[in-house]
């Protein structure tokens, strides 16, 4: 890890240039539709998981309900093309603006809550947003779903399931995460990290902590619901089933894995968290259970997930028992944080 | 050293994954070296025997896709469609095999959720081995299915998925169960309107892909009939609390009560309207039909009346048969699902014997041909598709009585269809 | 009539969900965390005092016993993987590991016991009891649900406010640093207060599947989520608040199911949960002043 951390350190845009080849030709090596359909898939939850770690990863709050904003999008993206007709592109535009503006009204009662009670109300939001699709008939069809998706068209291109929607999903990935490195490394970005670090202190320091992390939550918000257009046009069919509880835990799991609070941690969480459980398969009724144990296995041996820092507050080092044992500092454990 | 306790982890946490994941397209190869290897043996020993003298079916496996919920919510019904397809599958073998070759079910856990029953159908399309799949196990699954089993031109033989719009999707989309739109207007005809003289109902049904599409044709049959649903109230899957539901159904004071539910669901309903101390008669639809309720309800469940597609009595040496097979393993009586997988699994292997061949259009366009006349031992037919791929089933009324299911009508249809 | 019919199921249901609540609230307070593995505790409660009563024996007192020792246990099975190391670290860490337990132990019951209801051996008649000669009634289930839970309240109240353990586990959830300080071992204290929290989840359990005359290995999800509701309602570490919050949303939710549909159900404490917390954030029932809740995480 450290060897693999110091070569990507060195030579930051070479690492990238490569991980971003390894993305591109990874479909190519398969001729099965079914691996290449998982693994557009892992780019999907990727996007998906990276958005869930604007919120959680950068401005430490503690949100379980990112689903929720996915159902909206999955049911708006599906309703628009399959009642309305419209095109791909303009279904995303509008379910951007629809998620946004769901952002928005979600984060207004959280803004004053913190820690638990904020991943209660999200959960309870997710939970809702499932809830409703399920009995609005009339527009959702209820339990049975809306089935009837068409393929991707784009400019004219037939986007079919497989490569072809690999290459769209990977595009979607890049540029989250492009502008989400950009919009970290200004003001927004280092205000949400200002937040999450210590909030009392931000706030003192002028950060309008209320306006930052309404926005924090809307860039969230948005980047899961477009998300759930893919989802919709991926799956070709929407039912309120897909949206759970445990949905929202797996993309939380694939943030934590990977590492929240870093760029490619989600990224890295979701092909690890997917592999599982496209791996397991072969374990039959004990898939689960090797699923959950090799999660708390790796949140035991790696709390801080497979990029995380370690000079952080979600990595887990400032704790009330840390600053009584000033002794383990001085034993060369790096920890400046905090004390 | 920790640092590396965690790469080596993560390594083998991929590694193991991937090697999984392969198996999609890395089983091909798993499973054709022995297949080869049986082949090049097969023609060693059937030279001298010059064609099969026994019954022993030989050389390479047919292979089946299963599509059940092995994991999750709904394990408990999956376990009635793997297990019976399993028994099915023996008894084929037992007798010869399909083409002369054994079959083998390649069963796939979907957890109940269209999402994986969607992966785990490209999974199955990929495998050029499987020339047809059995299940997905609810119409919510089975309708998400369907245009990827289109696109694979590749047979969906789900056993139970009632819901009308799955049938006509594609035209190769089947199913065992018979229309939701027959069955419940059997049951609303000629049990509610003509075997019970009732004049109000109130429906309690579960807000699922099955229990929405009950209720509606319940309404319909139910306004045709003249009859008075005096309140309906839907609840969500996993529910457990009626108690609510039935003190507001009870002030609508009506005649009988409906239920649209799975057998525990039902269960559950039933003892509670029994500690309340209502003596109301219950009627029950078509998953209402299962020893469960017997066992979950004991006194609470007399005089419940159901519709079933098929009445499992010791009376009948074939299907008791598979029943007592079923609950060595099951260690429970199988519910309406496990004789319509049983009967899946037979069905799609005469088909695929009357095609001749594996070749997955051959087997969709027999599958369409076949008919109960080409199957022994089949336990809940007459069938016969039709055009969609569904089929126009005939029930009979069942009742308990003495804490026993008894039947009480012989198998009709309502009248639309006959 | 009606209306208070709906509001006496309202209570008794309110009630169980206030032991489960209770339980939660406790663990929370020690332990700081929140856990998703609670529902699976209630389950095991569930299920063992199920067990018991088919194999061992009928007696329901036994019962509750049992129910509180094997949920305890899996209490202490939670407290090892879940809490112990990641007490000081971020809560998503500990968040994950639970909901990990959740699926651990949720699939493996369901591997060992199958996932179909199972028929509760019933230690008593259930009949509906007519109060004053009127239609209205209880049932005989209601009753000595509420009972139950009273007694175990009150015994809980006094194990918290009249003993030393008691006197800890109050010292701890308020402030763990300064118990540390005057020599309480926090530890040991937080994993005494999760088993007493499990177990009474258990004992929740128990008496959940006797009311609904069935249990399953998958019924605790769903109560879970109640009793984490009804805890976030009464300010998260507030006993008292959370039963009294778990009482409101059974009432709530009948009165709920009495107007629109059971379909609805969980939306209806939900959206209880999102107002209540949109006009007093530090939850409903808190009415202390001074300590400030901690900011950040």
């Amino acid at each position: 890890m450290t060897a693999a951390k110091n070569f990507f350190e060195k030579h930051k845009t070479l690492a990238l240039v490569l991980g971003i080849a390894v993305l591109l030709v990874l479909p190519q090596l398969t001729r099965s539709n079914y691996i290449r359909g998982v693994l557009a898939r892992i780019i999907v939850y990727a996007t998906l998981a990276s958005g869930l770690n604007i919120i959680n990863g950068y401005s430490g709050q503690s949100c379980l309900g990112i689903v929720g904003f996915t159902c909206i999008g999955a049911y708006s993206g599906a309703l628009l093309t399959t009642k309305l007709g419209l095109p791909f592109l303009a279904s995303l535009v509008l379910t951007l603006a629809l998620c946004a503006a769901a952002g928005f009204i979600v984060s207004l009662p959280t803004l004053k809550l913190n820690g638990m009670f904020l991943s209660i109300i999200t959960l309870g939001f997710s939970e809702m947003m499932r809830l409703i699709a399920l009995n609005w008939q009339k527009l959702t069809n209820g339990p049975l779903g809306i089935k009837g998706i068409p393929n991707v068209h784009l400019f004219g291109w037939k986007i079919k399931s497989g490569a072809p929607f690999y290459y769209l999903a990977l595009a979607a990935l890049l540029l989250v995460v492009f502008v989400l490195n950009r919009l970290l490394k200004s003001r927004v970005g280092r205000a949400w990290i200002a937040i999450r670090e210590d909030q009392d202190a931000a706030r003192s320091l002028g950060v309008k902590v209320s306006h930052y992390r309404c926005i924090n939550f809307m860039t969230g918000a948005m980047i899961c619901g477009t998300m759930g257009v893919f989802i919709a046009y991926y799956y070709r069919y929407v039912s309120p089933d897909m949206f759970s509880l445990d949905e929202g835990f797996n993309v939380l799991s694939m943030c934590v894995v990977g590492g929240s609070g870093t760029l490619f941690g989600p990224i890295a969480g979701a092909f690890v968290i997917n592999l599982l459980t496209e791996g397991f398969r072969f374990a039959s009724e004990w898939r689960m259970v090797m699923y959950a144990v090799l999660i708390i296995t790796m949140m035991w041996v790696r709390p801080q997930g497979l990029f995380g820092a370690k000079d952080s507050v979600i990595a887990g080092q400032i704790s009330w028992k840390n600053l009584f044992a000033r002794k383990k500092k001085e034993d060369g454990d790096v920890d400046h944080i905090g004390s | 050293m920790k640092k590396t306790i965690a790469l080596a982890l993560a390594a083998a946490m991929t590694a193991s994954a991937l090697t999984g994941c392969g198996s999609g397209g890395k089983s091909e190869t798993a499973q054709t070296t022995p297949a080869a290897a049986e082949t090049k043996a097969e023609a060693g020993t059937q030279a001298p025997d010059g064609g099969q003298a026994d019954n022993a079916p030989s050389g390479d496996p047919i292979r089946i896709g299963g599509i059940a919920p092995v994991t999750g919510d709904k394990a408990e019904m999956g376990e009635s469609f793997w297990r019976s397809w399993q028994l099915a599958i023996d008894k084929v073998n037992g007798e010869g095999g399909v083409l002369g070759r054994p079959v083998e079910l390649v069963l796939e856990d979907s957890k109940a959720d269209p999402k994986e029953a969607v992966e785990l159908t490209k999974k199955m399309g990929d495998n050029e081995d499987i020339c047809a799949v059995l299940g997905p196990m609810a119409s919510s699954e089975a309708i998400a299915c369907a245009p990827v089993f289109e696109e694979y031109s590749m047979v969906e033989l789900s056993p139970c998925a009632s819901n009308n719009q799955y049938a006509p999707m594609s035209d190769y989309a089947f199913t065992l169960a018979g229309k939701m739109d027959a069955e419940m207007p059997y049951l609303i005809e000629r049990g509610v309107h003509e075997y019970l003289n009732a004049k109000s109902v109130a429906v309690i049904w579960v807000n699922d892909d099955w229990g929405s599409s009950a209720y509606q044709s319940t309404e319909e049959g139910c306004s045709q009939y003249g009859i008075e649903i005096t309140d309906n109230e839907s609840f969500v899957s996993g529910e457990k609390d009626f108690t609510a539901i039935l003190t507001k159904i009870r002030q609508t004071n009506p005649e009988y009560l409906l239920l649209i539910t799975q057998a525990a669901d039902g269960a559950l309903i039933l003892n509670q309207v029994k500690s309340m101390g209502w003596e109301i008669p219950v009627i029950g639809a078509g998953a209402m039909y299962s020893d469960q309720v017997i066992l979950l309800a004991g006194d609470a469940a007399e005089n419940l009346v159901a519709s079933a597609a098929f009445f499992l009595s010791e009376d009948d040496p074939v299907a008791w048969d598979y029943a007592t097979k079923f609950s060595d393993g099951a260690g429970f009586y199988p519910t309406i699902h496990g004789p319509l997988s049983y009967d899946a699994a037979l069905l799609l292997c005469a088909a695929i014997e009357k095609a001749g061949t594996t070749d997955r259009q051959a087997v969709r366009d027999a599958l369409m041909e076949t008919t109960d006349a080409d199957v022994e031992g089949l336990l809940a037919g007459p069938y016969s598709f039709t055009e969609d791929g569904d089929i126009i089933r005939a029930y009979c009324l069942v009742k308990i009585q003495d804490g026993k299911w008894t039947r009480v009508s012989d198998y009709t249809k309502c009248s639309k269809f006959e | 009539m009606y209306i208070i019919q709906q509001l006496i199921n309202g209570l008794s249901q309110g009630s169980i969900y206030a032991l489960m609540a209770i339980g939660y609230t406790l663990i929370v307070g020690v332990v700081g965390l929140i856990t998703f593995a609670y529902g699976e505790m209630v389950m095991i409660g569930a299920m063992s005092a199920y067990l018991f009563y088919t194999y061992v024996s009928p007696n329901f007192f036994l019962g509750i016993l049992v129910a509180f020792a094997a949920s305890g246990i899996a209490g202490i099975f939670i407290h090892k993987v879940a809490y112990e190391r990641f007490l000081e670290a971020p809560k998503h860490i500990a968040l994950l590991c639970t909901v990990g337990c959740s699926i651990l132990i949720k699939n493996l019951a369901q591997i060992a016991f199958g996932s179909q209801g199972n028929a509760m051996p019933m230690a008593f008649e259930t009949r509906p009891f007519y109060l004053f000669g009127t239609d209205l009634y209880i049932t005989t289930i209601h009753l000595a649900v509420i009972a139950i839970v009273l007694v175990l309240s009150v015994g809980l109240s006094l194990f918290l406010y009249k003993t030393r353990v008691g006197l800890m586990l109050r010292a701890v959830s308020q402030d763990k640093m300064a118990s540390s300080l005057v020599a309480i071992n926090v530890k040991k204290v937080t994993l005494i207060g999760n088993v007493v929290g499990t177990g009474l989840g258990g004992v929740a359990g128990l008496l959940y599947g006797t009311y609904l005359t069935n249990v399953s290995t998958v019924f605790g999800t769903v109560v879970g989520l109640k009793a984490i509701s009804a805890c976030v309602l009464g300010g998260m570490t507030n006993i008292p608040g959370a039963a009294l919050g778990a009482v409101l949303i059974g009432i709530l939710e009948n009165f709920g199911i009495a107007l629109f549909t059971s379909s609805y159900r969980d939306i209806f404490a939900f959206i209880f949960v999102f107002i209540a917390l949109t006009f007093r954030p530090e939850g409903l029932f808190v009415f202390r002043f001074g300590r400030k809740k901690k900011g950040g995480k």
